[in-house]
C-alpha cells in the first residue's frame, strides 16, 4: 500500500573532502522521476516514504537511500571512485561503459585541455595520451600541427587521424602549416577527445581508421539553473633565444678573409672592422613580445525535457615574427530535447570565423632574419627602408617585407549535425543523424615591387584564391541493448552515406600602379594568366555492425565488420570489408580474485583487426592541355590504375587495465603491431614503363599502386594515481610512455626525397624518412693528407689546390663504391644513413597539486633520440654566399698557411680542430655535401607548462551573486632542455613533404615561451 | 505507431545514396581518357600532342649526342663522351632522358591509342578514330625506330598498364624492326593521301618510312654483304609510291628548308613528311624547340638570352667534305657557318651576323634568328621552326638505293632522275651511274646534323659491319682551325686540322643501358627474346 508522496529536501556531499556535489542526480527507483542538485548539492523530489532514491554522479559510486517516515533534511555523502569505473565514453558510432571496452582508447578530458594554452584542440593532445606523437610542423599562429598514432602507416597519402567531431568527419592532410581546418574550433567547447588506438575501436570507420581516430565530443547543456561562465584570457609571447650570428665587426673580419682566399672582393666601407659598430641584428629586429589573448561567455543548462549548451569565443594570437597571427571568432549552440518518450532530437550547431596571416612563413622571413647581414640597416636615415646595394646573390629586408607584403588566409565555416533517436522498444534505439561542414576558404597574397636601397623586385603580384566546400554524411544505425541473466548483448546495424568536394577560383595579376587597391582588378589585364577555376569531389557509402557480447561482467566479445565504398576506386575494386575482433577478460571478477581487494579492476584486452585506407587518387587518368599548332590538344598525366584498391592495416593488440587501491592507481598498457599492406603509394618503376615520378615534358605519372608494406610496432605505457588525497591536500600524477618503431617492409625501388642539400631515403628494412648524407672524418690537414686519402671529386681526377681539394677542406670518408666496396671516389655511393627523425621514445608526465584553494600543475613532455637536420645552420655555415650572414663559430674556419698552388708541398692547417671548412669559392672539393655534422640531436625535455591556480572563495564572492571565480597564471614552455641548437627542437614533419621529409629545420617558425593570465568567473 | 514511424524512416534511410552512381565521381574540372576522344575532333585533339612536347627531351640533346656526335658529323665541348663512343652509363644529362624519352612515346601512345579504342558512346567515325590510332602507330613506331637504333634490343611495351612491371626482358633486334614494320603498316593503310590538317602525317609519311625501315631491316643480319632482295623490293614499293603519287615535293631553295617562315607548326612546306611541331612558347614546357639555344653561336643571335653554342659544330670530318667539295655550297652555308660568311636573315636589326669564329665552324642549320626576325614569333629556349624527321628528299635518296638494290652500281633512269633531283637544288650536277658510295654521302650531306647520321652507320654496320667500323674510324674529330681567304673568289678558307680518330667496336656500336634503368630492371642484362606477336591486341 503505497504512502503519501511527501516532498523531501537533502544535500549531496562528498565522503572524503565534504564538498557539495553540484551535478548529482536523484531519482525514485521505479518511476519517471529525476532532478539534479544545484551548485550547492541541494536538491528537492517528491517521494514517499519506503520508495528509494538512488544518487549517483559522474566520479563518485551510485548509492541508494531507502525513505524513512521521518521528513527530516537528508544528507547524502556519495563514496569517491577514483578510477571513474561508471564513467560511459563515446566510441566509434555509439557509447560504452569503460568497463566494457575491450579495445584501447584513451579519453583526454576538457580539464586536461585546459591545462595548456592552446590555438586549436589539437595542440592540447601533445603529451596527454600514449602512442600519440605530436609535433608542430610551425610555431606560427594558427598552423596545424601533426598527429600520428601509432607511427606513420603511408608513404606518400596523409597520416595524420581521422577527426569525428560530434559526427561531423574530418581526415586533414599533412600538416602544411596554415589552413588548418581544425583551427575554426574553439577548445574549450570540446567536452572530451576519445583517441581510439585498438584495432577492435577503429575498425568500425573501415577504411578511414587506419591512423587512429580521435573522436570530439562537445560540451552540452546539464538541466537546472543556467549555469553562466565568462572566462578571460590574456599570454605574452617571448621571443626565441637568438641564434649567435655574426655582428658587424665580426662579418666584416670574415668577408676580408673571403677576399684573401680569392673570393669575392670585399667592400671597402668594411675594410677596418675596429671602426665599426655592432650593425643590425636583425633576429632582434624581426621577432617581438606578442599578445594573446582570448575572451569567451558559456551559457549551459536546461530543463529536464531541453538542454541547452551555448557559447561565444573570441581569440585573436599575434605572432612574435611581424606579419603573423591568427584570429577565430567563433559561437556554438548545442541543443537536445527529449520531444517525446520514445523519441528523442538534438542538434549541434557551430560557425566560425578565421583570419590567419602567413606573410612571415610565405616569405621564408625567420631564415631571412638569420642569413641577412649586420651592415645592412633596416631604416635608412630618411626613414625608408633599408637594403643591399644590388639584387643578384643578396638578401631581401625581411623586416620590410613583413610589413608591405599581404598574405593570409580568411575562411568563414559551418558544423553542425542532426539527430533524432527513436526508442522502439526498451533497448531497441533507431538512431538516425545528419552533419555537414561547410566552409568558405579565401587566401589571399600581394606583394607590391620595391626598392629597398638598391635591392629590387620590380613586378607587383597579386593572388586571390577563393576556395568553398562541402562534407554531408548522413547515417542510420540500429542499436540494441539487452541483458538477460547473466548475458548482456549489444548489437548495432548501420549504414552511412557521405559526399564531398570542392569549388575554386583562383586569378593573379601584374603590375600595379598602386599598392592600395589589392584586388585583381587594380592590376594590368594582360597580365590575367593564371586565372582558372577547379571543381572536384568523391562519395564513400557504408554498410557496418558491431556485436558484443558480455557474459556474468567477465568476458567481453566484441565483433564489429564495415563495408566501405568509395569513389575514388573503379567499380571492381570500390568496396572493402573491413573486419575486427576483440575479447576482454575482467579477472577481477573471477571468484578467486575476489579476496585479493587491492585490486579494484583487471582486465586482460586481446584484439586483431583490419583497417584501410584510400588516400590517394588515380583511378582516373586525366588529361592535360597541350598546345599544337592545331589548337589545344590533350595528353595523359598520369597513368589510370583500373586495379587500384584499398590499403589494408591489420593490427593486433594485447592490452592490461588495471586499477588498485581504491582506483588510486591506474594502470593501462599496451602493445601492438601494424602491418600495413597494399600501400597506395606512386612507386617509380623502370623507365621502359613510359612513366616517372617527378616532371619532364610530357610525362606520365606513375600510377597510384598497391605496392609496399610497412610495419609499426610499439608499447605504450599511462599511469595515473593519486598520491595523496585528504580534506586540504591533493597531488595527482599522470605518467604515459610511448615506444614506437616503423619499418617498411616492401617496396619496389628506395624514395630519395630531396629538400635542398638535404636527402631522405625511404627503403625496404629501414623507417621511412632515414636522414642520409657522407662521412667527415675532419678536415685536411696538408698535401700528405689529401693525396694519400680518397680522391673527393665524383669525377675521379684527384686535383690538388685552391681550385681542388686543398687543406682546409672537408675530409670526407671513402664508405663504398660501385661494387659495395671503397673505390678510392667520394660520389653518391658514399652517401648513406646518418640521422634517424623519429624519437626511440616519448612521454608526458603531468603533477596537479591541490592545496585548499590553489591548485598547481606542471605539465613536463620529452621525445628522445631523434635527430634533426639543422638545415638553417647548416646554411649559416656552408653556403649562404658572400652577403648572407654566418655563424659566429663560422671565425674559425680552416685556415690554410697559404692560398698558392705552387705552396701545395707545403700548406699546412693552421688552425685544427675546428669543423668548418676553409673559404672555398666555388666548392671545388664540394663541401656543401650534408654531412653527419650537420645532424644534431634533436632530443628534448620540455617544461610545458605550469599553472597555478586560484579560488575564490565561495563566501567572498555569493555576495555579488557569483558562484565562483578562479583565476590562474600559467608559463607555457617555461623550460627546454635539449642539446639542439637550433630555435626549438620540435621540428615535425615539414611542409609538404609529409612522411618522407622528417626532422628538417629550415628556419621553422619557433615555439616559445608564454606568460598567461586567466579569469573564469561561473555565475 | 512507433513501428510504422520506424518503418517510414529506415525506408527514408535505405534509399539514401545507394544507387550505384552515388559512388561514380569522375573528375569535373579535369579531362579524364574515360570522358575524352568521343568524337573527331576529341581524337584528333588526343593525338596532337604526340608531334611536339613528348618529343622534346629527344629533340632538347639526345638527337644531336646520339645521332650526329656518334654520326661523326659534330665537334662539340659537351658531346665529348658521344663522339668518342663513351658515355657513361650514369650520364643523366643526356643518356637517361634520352632512353627515357624514346618510352615516354611510346607510352603516351598507347595510352593515347587505348583512349580512342576505349571511347564510349563515340561519335567519332571510324575513319577518324582508325587515323588517331595510325598516328599512335606511327609514333610507337618512331620510338622504337630510335630505341633499336641507339640500344639494339629492347623490350617490346605495347600495353603501359596491363605490362606494367613485368616486361623488362629484352627483345631481339629482329622482333622489334617486325613491331615497327606492322605498326608502320597499319599507319600506311589508315592514314589519309593528303593531310587531315596541314603538318599531320599522311598515308604517304608511313610509307616513306616503311621504306627507310624495309632498307635497313634488308641488310640485318646479312653480314656477308648481299641484302634481303624482298626488303629492298619494298623498300622500293613504298618508296616508289610517294615518290610518284605523293603530293609532296621539293622545296626550290634547300636553305628555305631552315627558315621558320617555310617550316613552323602553322606552315609546313610541301617537302615535309614527318616534322615535329614546335610552338613559340614554352607554357607547359616541352611544346617549345630548344635546339637553336644551344647550338646558335651568340646570344645576340637570338635575343633571348640563349645561344650557347658558341663551341659547338661541324666536326673536321664535315668540314674536310665541303673544302673537298667546293660545289656544294648552298648546302654548306646552310648547314654550317664558316668564317666570312654573312647571314643577312639573323639579327636584322643589327644588319645581320658577320661571322668571325675561326675556331669552329658553328651551326647554322635550324638557327633561325630572334623573334624580331621571325614575325615576333619565338621566346626563351623557344625557336619557332619544326624539326625534320623525314623529308622529300631522304625519300628519293632512299628509292635510288632501293632501285640499285644489291648491284655494286646502277645507272638506272629512276635511280639517276631522283638522286640527280637532290643533287641538282643543291646546285649540283648530275650523275650517270652512282654506287652505294655515292648515295650515301650525299645523304649523309644532305641530312647532315638533322639526327640521322649515326643510323646510317648502322644501317651500313647491319651487313657490312667491316666497313662501317673503317668508316668511322677514318673520320677526323679532331679540331680545327678555319680561316677565310680574304678576296677569294669562289671563297676559299684555309683549315688545320689536328686529326683524332675515335673509331667504334661491337662493344659500343649500342648506348649503354641507363644504370639508374639497369637497376630498376636487371632483366635488361638477360640475353634478348623474340616477341611474341600472338600477344598483340588485335
Amino acid at each position: 500500500m503505497a504512502q503519501e508522496v511527501k516532498k523531501i529536501t537533502g544535500n549531496v556531499v562528498s565522503n572524503s573532502s565534504e564538498q557539495a556535489i553540484g551535478s548529482a542526480t536523484i531519482s525514485v527507483k521505479g518511476r519517471q522521476n529525476t532532478v539534479p542538485t544545484d551548485s550547492s548539492g541541494e536538491f528537492t523530489i517528491f517521494a514517499a516514504p519506503g520508495e528509494t532514491l538512488i544518487i549517483s554522479s559522474i566520479g563518485f559510486n551510485t548509492r541508494s537511500y531507502k525513505i524513512t517516515g521521518a521528513a527530516a533534511k537528508l544528507t547524502i555523502r556519495l563514496m569517491e571512485n577514483y578510477g571513474k569505473m561508471n564513467e560511459v565514453v563515446v566510441i566509434g558510432y555509439g557509447k560504452m561503459k569503460k568497463t566494457d571496452l575491450s579495445s584501447s582508447q584513451v579519453t583526454v578530458s576538457s580539464a586536461d585541455i585546459a591545462k595548456t594554452v592552446n590555438t586549436s584542440f589539437d595542440q592540447a593532445l601533445q603529451g596527454r595520451a600514449a602512442n600519440v606523437y605530436v609535433s608542430s610542423n610551425s610555431g606560427e599562429p594558427g598552423a596545424a600541427p601533426s598527429v600520428i598514432i601509432r607511427g606513420v602507416s603511408s608513404l606518400t597519402g596523409s597520416v595524420q587521424p581521422l577527426y569525428v567531431i560530434d559526427g561531423v568527419q574530418i581526415r586533414p592532410e599533412n600538416g602544411s602549416g596554415s589552413a588548418n581546418i581544425l583551427s575554426g574550433i574553439n577548445p574549450d567547447d570540446v567536452e572530451t577527445m576519445n583517441v581510439l588506438q585498438g584495432p577492435s575501436a577503429t575498425a568500425i570507420f573501415g577504411a578511414a581508421g587506419a591512423n587512429g581516430v580521435i573522436m570530439i565530443t562537445t560540451k552540452r547543456g546539464k538541466a537546472g539553473e543556467t549555469k553562466i561562465s565568462l572566462s578571460s584570457l590574456v599570454s605574452i609571447q617571448d621571443r626565441p633565444k637568438y641564434i649567435p650570428v655574426m655582428d658587424l665587426r665580426e662579418y666584416a673580419t670574415y668577408r676580408n678573409e673571403i677576399a684573401k682566399a680569392g673570393g669575392t672582393a670585399s667592400d671597402p666601407s668594411l675594410a677596418d672592422p675596429s671602426v665599426l659598430g655592432p650593425g643590425t641584428n636583425w633576429q632582434d629586429a624581426m621577432f617581438r613580445t606578442a599578445i594573446l589573448q582570448k575572451h569567451q561567455l558559456s551559457l549551459s543548462g536546461g530543463s529536464d525535457k531541453t538542454t541547452f549548451y551555448l557559447s561565444s569565443e573570441y581569440f585573436n594570437q599575434e605572432g612574435i615574427a611581424p606579419g603573423s597571427g591568427f584570429s577565430r571568432a567563433s559561437m556554438r549552440l548545442n541543443l537536445d530535447n527529449q520531444t517525446r518518450k520514445w523519441l528523442r532530437i538534438g542538434t549541434n550547431l557551430s560557425v566560425n570565423r578565421t583570419n590567419e596571416k602567413v606573410t612571415t612563413s610565405n616569405a621564408g622571413m625567420i631564415k631571412l632574419a638569420i642569413q641577412q647581414n649586420p651592415s645592412i640597416p633596416v631604416k635608412n636615415v630618411d626613414g625608408s627602408w633599408g637594403g643591399p646595394a644590388n639584387t643578384q646573390y643578396q638578401f631581401s629586408n625581411p623586416l620590410a617585407l613583413a610589413s608591405i607584403n599581404n598574405d593570409y588566409n580568411k575562411s568563414t565555416a559551418f558544423m553542425g549535425g542532426l539527430y533524432a533517436d527513436v526508442t522502439v522498444l526498451k533497448g531497441l534505439i533507431f538512431h538516425n543523424e545528419a552533419n555537414t561542414r561547410l566552409q568558405y576558404y579565401n587566401n589571399n597574397k600581394f606583394h607590391p615591387s620595391y626598392v629597398f636601397n638598391g635591392y629590387t623586385n620590380a613586378t607587383t603580384v597579386s593572388n586571390r584564391s577563393a576556395d568553398n566546400n562541402y562534407w554531408w554524411n548522413f547515417n542510420t544505425r540500429l542499436q540494441y541493448d539487452t541483458k538477460i541473466a547473466k548475458h548482456g548483448i549489444s548489437a548495432m546495424i548501420a549504414h552511412e552515406a557521405s559526399a564531398y568536394g570542392s569549388e575554386g577560383l583562383t586569378g593573379q595579376r601584374q603590375n600595379y600602379i598602386t599598392n592600395t587597391i589589392q584586388e585583381l582588378s587594380g592590376g594590368d589585364q594582360s597580365t590575367s594568366i593564371a586565372n582558372s577555376s577547379k571543381s572536384g569531389g568523391g562519395s564513400k557509402e557504408s554498410y557496418f555492425g558491431r556485436l558484443v557480447y558480455i557474459y556474468n561482467d567477465r568476458y567481453i566479445l566484441q565483433a564489429t565488420n564495415r563495408y566501405d565504398g568509395d569513389s575514388k576506386f573503379g567499380e571492381q575494386k570500390r568496396w572493402g570489408n573491413f573486419p575486427a575482433v576483440s575479447a576482454a577478460w575482467r579477472i577481477s571478477q573471477e571468484n578467486f580474485m575476489k579476496s585479493i581487494t587491492a585490486i579494484n579492476d583487471l582486465k586482460l584486452r586481446l584484439e586483431y583487426g583490419t583497417s584501410g585506407n584510400s588516400n590517394a587518387s588515380g583511378y582516373y587518368a586525366v588529361l592535360q592541355s597541350v598546345p599544337t599548332g592545331w589548337g589545344t590538344g590533350f595528353l595523359p598525366v598520369n597513368y589510370k590504375n583500373p586495379f587500384m584498391q584499398w590499403e589494408i592495416d591489420k593490427t593486433l593488440n594485447v592490452g592490461v587495465d588495471l586499477h588498485m587501491f581504491s582506483n588510486r592507481v591506474e594502470v593501462i598498457a599496451d602493445v601492438y603491431t601494424k602491418n600495413a599492406d597494399k600501400l597506395l603509394t606512386v612507386n617509380p618503376h623502370a623507365y621502359l614503363y613510359g612513366g616517372d615520378i617527378s616532371y619532364s615534358a610530357g610525362y606520365i605519372q606513375w600510377p597510384t599502386t598497391n605496392v609496399g608494406s610497412m610495419q609499426s610496432k610499439g608499447y605504450g605505457i599511462t599511469v595515473n594515481t593519486i598520491n595523496i588525497q585528504n580534506k586540504v591536500f591533493a597531488w595527482k600524477t599522470g605518467l604515459n610512455f610511448s615506444v614506437d618503431r616503423n619499418k617498411i617492409t616492401k617496396l619496389i625501388t628506395p624514395i630519395n626525397a630531396v629538400s635542398g642539400n638535404a636527402y631522405f631515403l625511404s627503403e625496404i628494412g629501414q623507417p621511412v624518412s632515414m636522414i642520409t648524407g657522407y662521412t667527415a672524418e675532419g678536415l685536411f690537414k696538408d698535401y700528405k693528407d689529401i693525396t694519400t686519402h680518397a680522391i673527393q671529386t665524383s669525377n675521379g681526377v684527384m686535383t690538388v689546390g685552391p681550385g681542388g681539394t686543398w687543406v682546409g677542406d672537408i675530409k670526407f670518408k671513402d664508405i663504398s663504391g660501385p661494387n659495395g666496396k671503397p673505390d678510392g671516389i667520394i660520389d653518391q655511393n658514399d652517401r648513406h644513413i646518418i640521422g634517424n627523425p623519429w624519437p626511440e621514445f616519448t612521454f608526458g608526465f603531468n603533477n596537479s597539486f591541490t592545496y585548499k584553494q590553489f591548485d598547481l600543475n606542471i605539465f613536463i613532455i620529452g621525445s628522445i633520440g631523434n635527430d634533426i637536420v639543422n638545415y638553417s645552420r647548416y646554411e649559416s655555415e656552408i653556403g649562404n654566399g658572400t652577403y648572407g650572414n654566418y655563424l659566429k663559430s663560422v671565425a674559425n674556419f680552416g685556415r690554410p698557411s697559404s692560398y698558392l698552388q705552387r705552396d701545395s708541398a707545403a700548406v699546412t692547417l693552421v688552425n685544427p680542430g675546428y669543423q668548418i671548412p676553409r673559404i672555398a669559392p666555388g666548392d671545388p672539393n664540394g663541401n656543401n655535401r650534408i654531412n653527419q655534422w650537420d645532424i644534431e640531436d634533436g632530443s628534448y625535455v620540455r617544461i610545458k607548462n605550469v599553472s597555478l591556480s586560484y579560488k575564490l572563495p565561495a563566501q567572498l564572492i555569493s555576495k555579488a551573486g557569483i558562484k565562483g571565480i578562479r583565476v590562474s597564471a600559467n608559463v607555457q614552455n617555461l623550460l627546454t632542455i635539449t642539446k639542439y641548437k637550433g630555435y626549438d627542437p620540435e621540428v615535425g614533419m615539414t611542409n609538404y613533404g609529409g612522411p618522407l621529409v622528417v626532422g628538417l629545420d629550415n628556419g621553422r617558425y619557433p615555439n616559445v615561451r608564454m606568460y598567461s593570465f586567466s579569469i573564469v568567473a561561473d555565475f | 505507431m512507433i513501428i510504422k514511424y520506424s518503418i517510414v524512416i529506415a525506408a527514408l534511410a535505405v534509399t539514401q545514396g545507394c544507387k550505384k552512381e552515388f559512388l561514380t565521381r569522375p573528375p569535373v574540372d579535369q579531362i579524364t581518357s574515360e570522358n575524352f576522344y568521343k568524337s573527331n575532333e576529341e581524337v584528333m585533339a588526343g593525338t596532337a600532342p604526340l608531334y611536339n612536347i613528348v618529343w622534346f627531351d629527344y629533340n632538347d640533346k639526345a638527337f644531336m649526342a646520339f645521332g650526329e656526335a656518334r654520326g661523326g658529323n659534330l665537334n662539340s665541348n659537351d658531346r665529348t663522351a658521344y663522339i668518342r663512343f663513351a658515355p657513361s652509363a650514369t650520364d643523366q644529362s643526356t643518356l637517361l632522358p634520352g632512353y627515357k624519352s624514346f618510352y615516354k612515346i611510346i607510352g603516351q601512345s598507347n595510352l593515347t591509342m587505348q583512349g580512342i579504342k576505349n571511347a564510349t558512346n563515340s561519335t567519332a567515325s571510324e575513319s577518324v578514330k582508325n587515323m588517331g590510332i595510325a598516328e599512335c602507330r606511327f609514333m610507337r613506331a618512331m620510338g622504337y625506330y630510335n630505341l633499336v637504333n641507339y640500344w639494339g634490343a629492347v623490350p617490346i611495351i605495347y600495353d603501359n598498364v596491363a605490362q606494367l612491371d613485368n616486361a623488362s626482358t629484352r627483345n631481339t633486334i629482329e622482333s622489334i624492326w617486325q613491331f615497327i614494320i606492322q605498326d608502320l603498316k597499319f599507319a600506311a593503310d589508315n592514314l589519309p593521301s593528303v593531310p587531315y590538317m596541314q603538318g599531320r602525317i599522311t598515308k604517304y609519311s608511313a610509307e616513306g618510312m616503311l621504306a627507310k625501315m624495309y632498307l635497313t631491316r634488308a641488310g640485318l643480319g646479312k653480314t656477308g654483304g648481299a641484302r634481303d632482295q624482298s626488303d629492298l623490293d619494298s623498300a622500293k614499293y613504298y618508296a616508289g609510291d610517294v615518290v610518284h603519287n605523293s603530293p609532296y615535293s621539293l622545296l626550290p631553295n634547300y636553305a628555305d628548308l631552315f627558315k621558320s617562315a617555310t617550316n613552323n607548326s602553322s606552315n609546313n612546306n610541301s617537302e615535309s613528311l614527318f616534322a615535329l611541331q614546335w610552338m613559340p612558347a614554352s607554357t607547359p614546357w616541352g611544346i617549345n624547340n630548344s635546339f637553336q639555344a644551344y647550338v646558335a653561336f651568340d646570344p645576340k643571335i637570338t635575343q633571348t638570352g640563349d645561344g650557347w653554342g658558341s663551341a659547338q659544330g661541324g666536326s673536321a670530318d664535315l668540314v674536310k667534305y665541303y673544302i673537298t667539295h667546293q660545289a656544294d655550297s648552298i648546302r654548306r652555308k646552310a648547314t654550317l657557318m664558316f668564317q666570312g660568311d654573312f647571314y643577312p636573315e639573323l639579327d636584322q636589326k643589327d644588319g645581320g651576323i658577320n661571322v668571325t669564329n675561326g675556331n669552329i665552324s658553328n651551326i647554322k642549320k635550324y638557327v633561325i634568328g630572334s623573334p624580331a626576325d621571325n614575325g615576333g614569333k619565338g621566346a626563351f629556349m623557344s625557336a619557332y621552326i619544326n624539326t625534320y624527321m623525314m623529308r622529300l628528299a631522304e625519300v628519293y635518296l632512299i628509292y635510288s638505293e632501293a632501285v640499285m638494290g644489291n648491284n655494286p652500281a646502277t645507272s638506272d633512269g629512276e635511280a639517276l632522275k631522283y638522286f640527280n633531283a637532290v643533287r641538282s637544288r643543291a646546285g649540283l650536277t648530275g650523275m650517270n651511274s652512282i654506287t652505294f658510295d655515292d648515295i650515301f654521302q650525299e645523304k649523309r650531306i644532305e641530312t647532315a646534323l638533322e639526327g640521322n647520321a649515326w643510323y646510317e652507320i648502322l644501317r651500313l654496320y647491319y651487313f657490312d659491319p667491316a666497313k662501317a667500323m673503317a668508316y668511322t674510324a677514318a673520320q677526323d674529330k679532331g679540331n680545327y682551325t678555319i680561316k677565310y681567304n680574304e678576296g677569294s673568289n669562289p671563297r676559299t678558307w684555309t683549315v688545320v686540322y689536328t686529326p683524332e680518330h675515335y673509331p667504334f667496336t661491337e662493344q659500343t656500336v649500342y648506348l649503354p643501358l641507363p644504370e639508374a634503368e639497369l637497376i630498376a630492371a636487371p632483366d635488361l642484362t638477360k640475353p634478348p627474346v623474340p616477341f611474341d606477336f600472338g600477344r598483340l591486341p588485335k
